[in-house]
């Protein structure tokens, strides 16, 4: 049977200096090994749920929280934010904020120093990482000098050094040149194929990540307005059709005109190939 | 009007040049886009707009003043600068307070300003933010927040650095057409992005930068279809040529567009003449 990673039973959060809630009694679960898509305007509260994940809220953002979140079966108000931070890799959403050392390769050293691992494993690790994301570059830079890109790669070299079951990223792709983001969610999806990890990302650019992901959440002002796997989600009436990303927002016009979908085909199409599929069998 | 002339640049004397010989010409009310993989030095170009970084040889002028020989302070009256990192630029108690930083600053008559702010305010829909801390917003409220707060002074000219990173589809569309505005008031425009389908939705122009060269200066769309110069750049094509080019391996008459309602019945015609063939 496959675990249940990540629990959100009715949770709830205000923050401190804030009107209303940034989140809404929001409830669903992902099992081990999924590859969720959370999506949302702006402002609809996606980085105050991931945030929760890892602890941060309710533990250091002031505010009223109330409901639960539990990452393999334990509850974040009860487990400490290092040994959460073992668990999920976080990369947040504005990568600059995540940089406090004097190297990129201290930066991501760092977290493997503080769980006191071992040098030469350390080393190993890095070089590991500095090789995946095609870092050797930058490996001995400053991170503070840096382009926003080069960045935005180390935090996501940090948030893998532990190894975590499960990852959340907010926004990741977001100072990546096209072929960069299209490498590391290439990476992202071997991860979760391979390796089995619990994905979790924030994107306003759904395009490309549609042929990686299980399950996508759409957040709609702190409340979750729908949760399920792609196809039922984008013919869901919750789905804003403006929201669609293009493929499937081309198929789903086509369809309205002349009939596609319940002919020889009950799925969206989602990627180029796809759909190009689906046209050429017709 | 921005003109770089054999421009070269490195932050190292020991490494090799980010900007290696660079020169092209932006004209007043243009509307530029910058492309290029990460690292390749685009921030580091405009960067040269108001002087924050000077030529290591060749020439920067802005609207034939020399930068060179400029204080900052003095381009900043003719340069709106937005950064990459919306942090660089927040500071204010609030996010009405933030707004009226720059224009305050440059002295500009309160009438006129207040009646700048609200427009902005309006065409952004951040009305509901305006009593809010700047640090206390999602990231996507931070970054337009921080776009409003140099669009508020009126300058000649404006360069904005990712300005659509973290934006839903809503914010930019109304950046996107409100920079279309400032254009046709003779105001001129540079962004930096890797954003092809907002470049492809919204600018005409495209300069591709690649090993410290300009790989590309050109049309927008003629840029992003060349598929041998993106892949030079180590770019890739917008979603919707990729799909025009694969409809025309099973149709090879099929006309590629970048615009999605015309590739809309492109495929319907493709379609139903598949169909009379058919029968
Ligand atoms: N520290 C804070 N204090 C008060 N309110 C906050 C704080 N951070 C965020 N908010 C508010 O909470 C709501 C949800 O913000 P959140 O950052 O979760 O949105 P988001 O979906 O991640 O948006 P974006 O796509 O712009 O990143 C927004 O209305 C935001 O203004
Ligand atoms: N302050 C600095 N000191 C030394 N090197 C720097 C500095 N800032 C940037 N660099 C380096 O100069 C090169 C160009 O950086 P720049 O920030 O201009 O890239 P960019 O094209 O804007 O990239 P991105 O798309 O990732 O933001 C990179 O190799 C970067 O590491
Ligand atoms: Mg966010
Ligand atoms: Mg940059």
């Amino acid at each position: 049977m496959v675990e249940t990673a990540i629990k959100i039973d009715n949770v709830s959060f205000k923050y401190r200096n804030a009107d209303s809630f940034a989140l809404k009694r929001v409830t669903f679960e992902v099992a081990e090994g999924e590859f969720i898509l959370l999506a949302g305007f702006s402002g609809s509260g996606k980085s105050t749920l991931l945030k929760c994940l890892n602890g941060l809220i309710p533990h250091f953002h002031a505010g009223r929280f109330g409901g639960t979140v539990e990452i393999f079966g334990e509850s974040t108000l009860e487990s400490d934010t290092p040994q959460l931070a073992k668990q999920v890799g976080f990369v947040f959403q504005n990568p600059e904020n995540q940089i406090s050392n004097l190297t990129v390769e201290r930066e991501i050293a760092f977290p493997l120093e503080n769980f006191g691992v071992p040098k030469n494993e350390i080393i190993s690790r890095v070089d590991e990482l500095v090789a995946l994301l095609n870092m050797e570059e930058i490996r001995y830079r400053s991170p503070y000098s840096i382009s926003g890109g080069e960045q935005q790669l180390t935090a996501i070299a940090a948030a893998l050094a532990l190894d975590p079951k499960i990852l959340v990223l907010d926004e990741v792709t977001a100072h990546l040149s096209p072929r960069s983001a299209v490498h590391i969610l290439t990476l992202l999806n071997e991860l979760n194929k391979k390796h089995k990890k619990t994905i979790i990302i924030a994107e306003h650019r759904l395009d490309r990540c549609l042929n990686f992901a299980d399950k996508l959440a759409f957040l709609e002002k702190g409340q979750l307005k729908v949760f399920g796997d792609l196809q039922a989600v984008f013919q869901s009436k919750e789905f804003p059709t403006n929201m669609l990303p293009k493929i499937p927002s081309l198929f789903l016009k086509l369809d309205k005109k002349i009939g596609l979908l319940g002919d020889k085909t009950s799925t969206i199409p989602l990627t180029v190939d796809e759909l190009v599929a689906t046209l050429n069998n017709r | 009007m921005i003109e770089f002339e054999n421009v070269f640049f490195k932050y190292d004397p020991k490494t090799d040049y980010v900007l290696n010989d660079i020169t092209f010409k932006i004209d007043k009310a243009e509307f530029v886009a910058i492309v290029g993989k990460n690292g390749v030095g685009k921030t580091t170009l405009i960067k040269h707009f108001n002087g924050l970084l000077k030529p290591n040889d060749g020439i920067v002028r802005i609207d034939s003043l020399d930068i060179v020989k400029e204080p900052i302070s003095k381009m900043a009256s003719i340069i709106g600068f937005s950064f990459q990192n919306p942090n660089h630029q927040l500071f204010a108690q609030n996010v009405k307070k933030e707004l009226e930083f720059g224009p305050k600053n440059l002295k500009i008559e309160e009438s006129v300003r207040d009646a700048t702010i609200q427009n902005l305010v309006d065409t952004f829909q951040i009305n509901h933010l305006l009593e809010r801390s700047p640090f206390e917003l999602s990231g996507g409220e931070r970054r337009l927040v921080s776009i409003a707060s140099v669009l508020t002074m009126n300058q000649q000219i404006l360069v904005l650095d990712e300005p659509t990173y973290g934006q839903d589809y809503r914010q930019k569309k109304h950046l996107g057409l409100f920079l279309k505005k400032l254009i046709e008031e003779g105001i001129t425009v540079v962004v930096v992005s890797h954003d092809m389908d907002f470049i492809l939705d919204f600018i005409p122009r495209t300069i591709v930068l690649s090993n410290g060269k300009i790989a590309a200066d050109g049309e927008t769309v003629k840029v992003l279809s060349d598929q041998t110069l993106l892949q030079n750049a180590d770019l890739v094509s917008p979603l919707l040529l990729d799909l025009c080019y694969s409809l025309q391996q099973i149709d090879d008459t099929f006309t590629t567009s970048i615009n999605e309602q015309e590739v809309f019945e492109n495929i319907l015609s493709m379609l139903s003449k598949k169909q009379k063939m058919s029968r």
